[in-house]
């Protein structure tokens, strides 16, 4: 029976945490809280402006950042990077901010070849193999690390960002936040349309298995690019 | 948990007789090492969240039951089953239940300490069921029909020329010993297992109970495809893992990536809060949470080894044990080596199974300097030490000798006499590689010299020159 299962358990813990050690107290006090973020901002760094802090950071694990300021900049950039990566066959997902765009019909315009599609709900995963890239939006954006936070929803499956060898992230600069620990805080008061994951990217995937030699690209993708846009677009 | 610890001091014995061995270990731990330095230095206020860690453990831990609870009935909210496994053998017969029930004949499995302590892949295999692994390095070492030997770096026994070697007999490749196309190699095969099986298996590196999220923190992406693809997820977690808040995760993300692999961050943390909703287009259908006990509520009696649940699994003390980087992983007989293993593995099995490893620890304390969580992991290796001896399970000789030198320092008259006694047999002291030796101490190095006279002989003569 799971449930006498569970009662054993809860009654042994409970009655084993009654044995105390008199030197040091671990009662159920109120405990002390991360104080990384403010020290995190004081240590400097981030004190040069968000967007170079999460540039840099982000190139350190291998991903790419382009900045743009107006949507015809945003779309021109994304062609370049399309035409210089050899990027044929691109998902998008139905995401506002990326619908608005109309990426597919102003990239067909300026790339030769290229294939966009929206994600659809019948055949995912088929799809998706065969993508070069899977296009998201984004929740927020950290700058210590050069976090990526997506949360999947039926318009931004977890798979869009996960099976295509490469990744491209189109965000806002005023999604950008200090710290993986303020992106924690926001998420955790803004539960009212929590989704069924939440994921922290940061670069490309990697492995350093063998012989701790740096390998991108494993299981997820091997590129990881943000295009992020200032001012109104 | 399969425990051949018995046998480590004849297997330590052996691997300090293998220099390249030793030399492979070295290397490997050191890279690791050096590159959690490096980031470790750039954080300011490095110890105050290594203090903060260890609190908000300490408070998890202190109130255990009410976040267990907590969680439960947040993830059980979120639509998660929830199953309590008070053994192994309960754990591995659910998943297994599971797994006739949705009749899966392919699993996947994410990295996960908990589900080599429970021996599930052996388990499945049994059955009939194949059971991949497919982190990198586990993925290796199980082609190899190995363990792992390392808690974040499975295969780190192995050089590129083993592992190209060993996919090419077992996976029919070209033989290559580049890491880049080995991984491309691996990447392949383990896409299609990822797309044809049913049920993923991962383990979880925190639990939230304000939440009910489940956390899993990665590089390779395989922990997000076996959480994503498959219909079913299963999380296996130790009933420790459990936190209060997401906001407190902010802490450890600050420290397990840095200490474990020397990053900042890790390429992907997953926060899981539910399965697939009707709305959604991906995600598994179903998602079951197996809360591991197998002995760890008994841990919580002694107030003092309590702190071993703490460990959030980075291996760092492993990395800088110099016990670790000469014997390596495997001679401690335990899914749980280095020195937090030392002192894990005797509380989940018996001090008298595994007597030696309080002792597989010079104390030098490295290990518990760089613990991200303040676990005073060599205090505890003295603290089971004590317990032994209070259990009997010491050397009887050891024990006289204590006792004889324990009665001469106690007597001055007698100290004195014995270091007079000691200065004029000193010529007959057994020196290395004599015929005469004393056991264990000089077979390996000549007897220490004394000096010639006391420190108490020499003060007169020291206050007359300094007069």
């Amino acid at each position: 029976m799971p449930d006498d299962t569970r009662d054993i358990i809860l009654t042994r813990i409970r009655t084993n945490l009654l044995v105390r050690r008199d030197e040091r107290d671990v009662s159920g006090e109120a405990f002390a809280v991360s104080n990384f973020q403010r020290s995190a901002e004081e240590s400097g760094g981030l004190g040069k402006g968000l967007v170079q802090r999460f540039e840099e950071e982000l190139a350190l694990v291998g991903g790419s950042i382009r900045r743009v300021f107006s949507k015809e900049e945003l779309l021109a950039s994304f062609s370049d990077l399309c035409r210089s990566e050899a990027y044929h066959n691109l998902v998008l997902s139905r995401e506002p901010s990326i619908e608005e765009l109309r990426l597919d019909e102003e990239l067909k315009k300026r790339v030769p070849g290229i294939t966009l599609s929206k994600v659809s709900g019948t055949n995912l995963i088929a799809q998706l193999q065969v993508a070069d890239v899977g296009v998201t939006g984004c929740q927020y954006l950290a700058a210590e690390t050069g976090t990526v936070v997506v949360r999947s929803s039926p318009e931004a499956p977890r798979a869009l960002s996960l099976l295509p060898r490469a990744h491209i992230v189109i965000a806002k600069e005023e999604q950008l936040l200090s710290t993986v620990a303020a992106c924690l805080a926001k998420l955790s008061v803004d539960q009212a349309h929590p989704s069924s994951a939440i994921t922290f990217i940061t670069g490309p995937s990697r492995t350093a298995d063998i012989e701790k030699v740096l390998v991108k690209g494993v299981h997820g993708p091997k590129s990881l690019h943000v295009l992020i846009s200032s001012g109104s677009i | 948990m399969h425990v051949t610890s018995k046998k480590f001091r004849a297997k330590a014995k052996e691997k300090t007789q293998d220099l390249e061995g030793r030399q492979k270990f070295y290397a490997a731990t050191h890279h690791s090492v050096k590159a959690r330095d490096l980031v470790v230095q750039g954080v300011l206020n490095w110890e105050s969240l290594r203090e903060s860690a260890h609190q908000i453990k300490a408070h998890s831990i202190a109130n255990l039951a009410d976040l267990l609870e907590e969680f439960e009935k947040n993830a059980t909210t979120n639509g998660m089953k929830v199953y309590w496994a008070g053994t192994e053998e309960q754990a591995c017969n659910y998943i297994l239940d599971l797994a006739r029930l949705n009749q899966a004949s392919l699993i996947v499995k994410s990295k996960s300490m908990v589900t080599e302590e429970i021996e599930l892949s052996h388990v499945l295999e049994k059955e009939g069921i194949e059971s991949v692994e497919t982190d990198l390095g586990e993925f290796i070492v199980q082609l190899a029909g190995e363990g792992p030997s390392h808690i974040t770096t499975p295969a780190i026994h192995k050089t590129r020329e083993d592992i190209g070697k060993l996919f090419a007999e077992r996976l029919g490749v070209p033989f290559s010993s580049d890491p880049a196309h080995l991984t491309g190699v691996a990447r392949d095969f383990l896409r299609e297992k990822f797309l044809k099986a049913q049920i993923g298996i991962s383990g979880g590196n925190f639990a939230i109970a304000e939440t009910g999220d489940i956390i899993i923190v990665t590089n390779e992406g395989n922990g997000r495809f076996t959480t994503t693809v498959p219909r079913i997820h299963v999380a296996v977690l130790g009933i420790e893992k459990v936190i209060p808040r997401l906001e407190d995760l902010s802490t450890f993300l600050s420290i397990l990536p840095r200490s474990g692999t020397g990053q900042k961050i890790t390429s992907y943390v997953s926060l899981i809060r539910s399965p697939r909703r009707p709305e959604d287009i991906d995600g598994p259908e179903q998602i079951h949470v197996v809360l591991l006990d197998n002995g760890r509520s008994e841990i919580l009696a002694d107030p003092v080894m309590r702190e071993v649940l703490y460990c959030i699994r980075c291996g760092a003390c492993l990395n800088v044990c110099p016990v670790y980087q000469t014997v390596g992983g495997y001679t401690y007989g335990s899914v749980y080596p280095g020195p937090i293993g030392s002192a894990f593995t005797p509380l989940m099995s018996s001090l008298e199974m595994t007597k030696d490893l309080p002792y597989a620890s010079s104390l030098c304390g490295r290990c518990s300097e760089i613990c991200p969580v303040k676990i005073d992991i060599h205090h505890l290796l003295i603290w089971l030490r004590r317990k032994s001896v209070d259990e009997r399970l010491s050397n009887p000789i050891e024990k006289l000798m204590i006792q004889i030198w324990f009665t001469m320092m106690k007597s001055p008259v007698l100290y004195r006499f014995m270091s007079k006694v000691g200065r004029v047999l000193q010529p007959i002291f057994p020196k290395r590689n004599s015929s005469l030796k004393v056991p264990l101490w000089s077979k390996s190095r000549d007897f220490p010299k004394l000096s010639p006279k006391t420190f108490k002989e020499l003060w007169p003569e020291i206050e007359k020159e300094t007069a």
